[in-house]
This record gives structure tokens, C-alpha cells and sequence, in this order.
């Protein structure tokens, strides 16, 4: 009868004197739904075991101090992540002598996308806008162009401005040229060969 | 006829054959209030009838047993004296009825219904009782016109339920409960659940005993908060049995109240908590406490890496002085400059080793979910929210804020969310955090969504 309350039985058999005087008032105190209530009990009695073995403060054994150790612990994390995150700060406010010296690998991503731009010609790979009617409003967009920074950001506002809703993206990179498939949704009519030459020319232009 | 009897008691205590079970569900039911009012013994009319008169004797015995019931013996004769306003006859008829009720149950399972529909029309304080009385699994009471050529047993007794007049006062085991009923009522419910007891009797001793130091225990070693519970469900379930808070002391109480103001001091400390149940939150606290360890190790590798490259740049910056634009950094050079704590050695060594920095955490909202991970340099990161706003036009801002660089995104619409996963790069030099990239991300999307008009955001 008391298969889940194992941990139970030892406080259960002291007070055994006690509850015989009430015994007749809870003989048939049963909760409706019994398991349901001892499972719920299982259950977080396993999940406070649980927490309690993250936590390495232990002041009592008992149920209450569990949680008060762990509000104690969680206290102190908290603690370290705060002065971490300052001493990280911190040192982000370097002296600016190796501040200069830092700006070295801050040059070499410019030179890797003129690179890149450099290897997408020689690959062949051309810059393409493709849109082709699916449904009444909705369109398959496919763009290839050179990636440069921001230009992800640069293409949603596009979208934006022509007022497609995007249904499901896909983005892909590679060797400096990006390739986007979409599927877009839109309310109010456009021209596919004009919206086509726009995000071209939009793409294609500088930031 | 005794064999018969005895086998009918026996068969009286559960009534439907097929689910035992629910005895003990009955028998819970039966006794409740601290000082048991003796179970009132079934009497269903008048001693002139010899059947009746053994029974009652029968159930007496029965009920004596188990339990001190020293006003049980009154009550036949207070039973025979009670029923003045209705007419006796009609209580022995029924009485009769039962009997050949009981002798015949096998097949009173089918033919239930109609009885029970009448009683379900009892008076308005009915009402509860037929609830209780339908989880009780009660027999409906009627039984088809044919099958009993002795019995006017079915339209007999829907006809006394469904009367007022209802004489016969029979065990009830519901009588614990005190239900704001009318005698007449109280009546009628006793017709309904008659014969429920003797067996429940046995079984309240057997189970009831148990279940009394279960829930002791459980009040006991659980800190006292179950007691709570079970006294919601008491006030919920049972009426008039409020008198379980009196055993509970003050400081048991306060002991309970503190014990759930702690969970709740444990919640407020976890960033965004979705339930507010007990398992819940500790569920989350542990989530949350290896969230946190997870960034105390991110932060200090962040820091260590930090500290090393600044170290490296002091010595590149050195060497540079004495040499030309020699590129340092593969040369572990130690001649020139030699490291002069054991931190430095130690990122030395570190950077050799090339530990990967690791990091993940979960930011969650009502509509957005933001999850960051960071394997060494590269950081995925999924997005899901209600759809509403344009979430993606604004991660892509926030993602070139960050300065990452964007190497693959997938997602779309997904039912009535978003989602989206982003694969990223870390630009040299760029010093995000997980914690950071989660937090940002989700200020912005969650503040556009706020602010967003009702209509749709594009």
C-alpha cells in the first residue's frame, strides 16, 4: 500500500501512537485519486533529490533546506557570473596600445571577402534572381549574389518594402557567394519580370 | 436462506460483481467525520416482518464488530420508532424487493438505468449526492417487469424513490458526510444506497488503517505541505470535514507556509519560469543551475582567452619592438620573454591545446524561445516565436550587431510560429557571450512583438 513512500516509513512508524486515536477519523481518508496523488508526490520528491545533488550545500537533510541550500547556491552562481562578466568588461576596456595591435585580425576579414569576390569570378558563379509564380500570390525566389556584409539584412528589407511575406527561407554560403531560396506570399499583385530586374539591381548594389 | 444471506451480504458489500475495486472507493466514502456517527443500521421497516428482523440483527452484528458503536444498538428501535409520517407497509414491501434484489444482482447491472434516472430527479439537494453516489458505482435499482414475477422490486422501488414518502431509514453510508438534505431526502438517498455497508465495513478496516499512517507519514515527513493538499481536497471533495485543520499545530502551519514561500523565493530566482507547480520549479532550478555553471566555465575560458591574447599582443608588441614584422605567435618563443605567472604559462599551454569554448543556454518567453549554443567559434542559433511580427528582419539586425557572420539559415512557418535556425561564425576578435547573444536577441524580438499592432506586423 505504501509501495511509494518508501522514504516515508521510518517518521511514519514513531508516530504510529498518535495517529491510533485518530485512526477511526482517517480510516477511509482516501484522496480519490490516490496514485495520481502519490505519483505527483514521487515526482517531486525525485526531482528534489535531484536538486539537491547539483547543489554542493548541504546544511539539513530536510526537504525545506533543499530548496533553501539550492536558493543559497543559485545566489552564488549568479555572484560569479555577475563579477565574471565585469572582469570580461573590463578587459574589454584594454589599453589602447594593444587595442592597435588587436586591429590586425580585424583587417584580415576585408581581405578574405575581396579574396572571395575574387574567387566567385573565377569559379564562374554569376549573380541571379529568379522568381516564378507558384500560386495566386505566392512566389519561389532564388538569389545568388556575392555576399558581403549585410546583405541578408539588406534582402529582408527588400522584402519588406515589396511587402512579401516569407513562408520558408533557406540560406546558403559558399565561397563568398550566397545563395537564398525562398518561398514568399504576398497581398498585393506584383509583375514577376519587374520585381525580378528590382531585386537584382537592389542586390548588386552597394550597402 | 442463511447460506443464501451470508452470500448475499457478501455480495452486497460490492455491489457490481465485475469491479471490486471500487469497493474501497465506496468504503472511503463511508466514514469520515472524527467522532463516526454509528453507521445506521438498515431497517427497513418493521419487526413484524421475520425477514427483516434477521437481517437486522445480521447487520448489526456486522456493524458492531469493527468499530465502538455503543449507540449502534439503539438505533433499530430507533429506526422501527422513526418513521411515523409514512406508512410502514410500504417499507417492508421495499425491504422484501431488496432482498430479492440482492439474490437476483447478477443481472441488475443491465437494467440499472431507469431507477437511476429517477433517482438523479430526487429533489434539489440531490444534487451532490448523486455525483458521489454515481462514483460509488450504485446499482441503479430497477429490474425489468418480467424478471421477477415475485418482485414488484423495479417499479416498486424507482416508485419509492422517486416518492416522498419514503419510509425505510436503511444504512447509509454516506450519512458521514452530512449533506444539507432533508429527512426526506436523506431518506430517499438511503434507498438508494442501501446495503452499501456491511462489507465497506471490513474493508475501511483493512485499507482505512493503512491509509490512515500513509497519510500521517506523508504529513509528516513531506515538511507538512501535503497536508495542504489533501486538506484542498477534503474541503473540495467532502463537505464537513473541516475539522482535519485542528490537528494540524501553528508552527506546523507555519512551517508549511514558510516551506511554500521558499518555493516560491526559488522561482523568482529562475529567469523565466513557464509553470508555477512545485516539480516545475524545481525542474527548472536544476536547469537553471547547470545553465549557470555552463557560463561561469564559457566566461572563464572567455576570460583566460582574453587575458592570453592580450598577452600574446604584449609580446608580439615587444618582439616587434626588437625585430621586424616577424609574425610571433607560432613561435613559442621563450628566449625573449619569458612568462612570468603561471596563469600566462597556463593560457600558453591552453591556446595549445586548443580547448574549445562550449556554451548553451535557453532563454524562454510566452512567445519566444531563444536557444544559443557556441561550439569554439561558431554559434547556432534557434529561433521560435508566435507568428506575428516579421522576428526575422530583426535577428538579422541584431545578428550583424553582434558581428556574425552569417553562414546558413533555415526556417519558416511552422503552424502559428516561426522558427528559424541560424548558423553563425564569431568574427576574430568580436568577444560575444553566449548569455549575451541569448539576451539581446530575445530583448528584441519579445520588444517588437509587444510593440507590434495587432494586424499582421509586415
Amino acid at each position: 500500500m505504501g509501495g511509494g513512500s518508501r522514504f516515508q516509513e521510518p517518521v511514519r512508524m514513531s508516530r504510529r501512537k498518535q495517529v491510533t486515536k485518530k485512526k477511526e477519523d482517517d480510516e477511509n481518508f482516501k484522496s480519490p485519486n490516490l496514485e495520481a496523488e502519490r505519483r505527483r508526490r514521487e515526482k517531486l520528491h525525485c526531482r528534489l533529490m535531484a536538486l539537491r545533488s547539483h547543489v554542493p550545500i548541504v546544511t539539513n537533510m530536510t526537504k525545506a533546506s533543499i530548496v533553501e541550500d539550492a536558493i543559497t547556491y543559485i545566489g552564488e552562481l549568479q555572484n560569479n557570473v555577475k563579477n565574471l562578466l565585469e572582469t570580461f568588461h573590463e578587459m574589454e576596456e584594454a589599453p589602447p596600445e594593444i587595442d592597435e595591435e588587436q586591429t590586425d585580425p580585424m583587417i584580415k576579414p576585408e581581405v578574405e571577402t575581396s579574396d572571395l569576390n575574387e574567387e566567385m569570378k573565377k569559379i564562374g558563379i554569376e549573380e541571379n534572381v529568379q522568381l516564378c509564380k507558384i500560386g495566386e500570390r505566392k512566389f519561389w525566389l532564388k538569389i545568388i549574389t556575392e555576399k558581403k556584409d549585410g546583405i541578408f539584412t539588406k534582402f529582408m528589407e527588400v522584402m519588406r518594402f515589396l511587402g512579401f511575406e516569407i513562408i520558408d527561407i533557406s540560406l546558403t554560403t559558399s565561397n563568398g557567394t550566397i545563395l537564398i531560396s525562398a518561398s514568399v506570399q504576398t497581398q498585393e499583385l506584383c509583375d514577376v519580370e519587374q520585381t525580378k530586374d528590382f531585386l537584382l539591381e537592389v542586390m548588386r548594389s552597394s550597402p | 436462506m442463511e447460506e443464501a444471506r451470508e452470500s448475499l451480504y457478501e455480495e452486497m458489500g460490492c455491489f457490481d460483481p465485475n469491479t471490486p475495486a471500487e469497493v474501497t472507493v465506496e468504503s472511503s466514502f463511508s466514514q469520515a467525520e472524527p467522532p463516526p456517527p454509528p453507521p445506521q443500521v438498515l431497517v427497513a421497516g418493521s419487526t413484524s416482518n421475520s425477514n427483516c428482523s434477521v437481517e437486522v440483527e445480521e447487520l448489526s452484528e456486522f456493524h458492531l464488530s469493527p468499530q465502538d458503536c455503543p449507540q449502534a444498538s439503539s438505533t433499530p428501535l430507533q429506526f422501527h420508532i422513526n418513521p411515523p409520517p409514512p406508512p410502514p407497509p410500504p417499507c417492508d414491501q421495499l425491504h422484501n424487493n431488496l432482498i430479492h434484489q440482492m439474490a437476483s444482482h447478477q443481472q441488475q447491472h443491465s437494467n440499472w438505468d431507469n431507477g437511476y434516472q429517477d433517482f438523479v430527479n430526487l429533489g434539489p439537494n440531490s444534487a451532490t449526492t448523486p455525483d458521489l453516489l454515481s462514483l460509488l458505482h450504485l446499482p441503479r435499482c430497477s429490474l425489468p417487469p418480467n424478471h421477477h414475477p415475485s418482485s414488484m422490486l423495479p417499479n416498486s422501488f424507482s416508485d419509492i424513490m422517486s416518492s416522498s414518502s419514503a419510509a425505510a431509514v436503511m444504512y447509509d453510508p454516506l450519512f458521514h458526510l452530512n449533506f444539507p438534505m432533508q429527512p426526506r431526502d436523506q431518506n430517499q438517498l438511503r434507498n438508494g444506497s442501501c446495503l452499501l455497508g456491511v462489507e465497506d465495513q471490513i474493508q475501511m478496516d483493512a485499507n482505512g488503517g493503512m491509509n490512515v499512517l500513509y497519510f500521517e507519514g506523508a504529513n509528516n515527513n513531506n515538511g507538512g505541505f501535503e497536508n495542504e493538499i489533501l486538506e484542498f481536497n477534503n474541503g473540495v471533495t467532502r463537505k464537513g470535514r473541516g475539522s482535519r485543520k485542528s490537528r494540524t499545530s501553528p508552527t506546523e502551519r507555519e512551517r508549511r507556509v514558510h516551506f511554500n514561500d521558499r518555493f516560491f523565493d526559488l522561482k523568482n530566482l529562475i529567469p523565466n519560469p513557464t509553470k508555477i507547480d512545485r516539480a516545475s520549479i524545481v525542474g527548472e532550478a536544476i536547469d537553471y543551475i547547470k545553465e549557470l555553471l555552463r557560463t561561469i566555465e564559457e566566461f572563464k575560458m572567455l576570460v583566460e582567452k582574453k587575458r592570453c591574447g592580450r598577452f600574446r599582443s604584449k609580446k608580439r608588441a615587444r618582439v616587434g619592438e626588437g625585430g621586424g614584422g616577424e609574425d610571433q605567435e607560432e613561435e613559442e618563443d621563450t628566449v625573449n620573454y619569458k612568462p612570468q605567472s603561471e596563469v600566462d604559462q597556463s593560457c600558453f599551454n591552453k591556446n595549445n591545446n586548443n580547448s574549445l569554448r562550449c556554451s548553451w543556454l535557453k532563454r524562454k518567453s510566452k512567445v519566444t524561445e531563444v536557444d544559443v549554443r557556441i561550439i569554439d567559434d561558431e554559434v547556432t542559433i534557434k529561433l521560435v516565436q508566435k507568428k506575428k511580427i516579421n522576428c526575422l528582419l530583426f535577428t538579422t539586425k541584431v545578428l550583424d550587431q553582434l558581428q556574425l557572420d552569417l553562414h546558413h539559415v533555415a526556417g519558416g512557418q511552422i503552424g502559428e510560429h516561426y522558427s528559424f535556425l541560424f548558423n553563425t561564425k564569431i568574427c576574430e576578435g568580436s568577444c560575444v557571450y553566449a548569455s549575451g547573444i541569448a539576451d539581446t536577441l530575445m530583448e528584441v524580438v519579445e520588444k517588437q512583438y509587444m510593440e507590434a499592432v495587432p494586424s499582421n506586423g509586415y
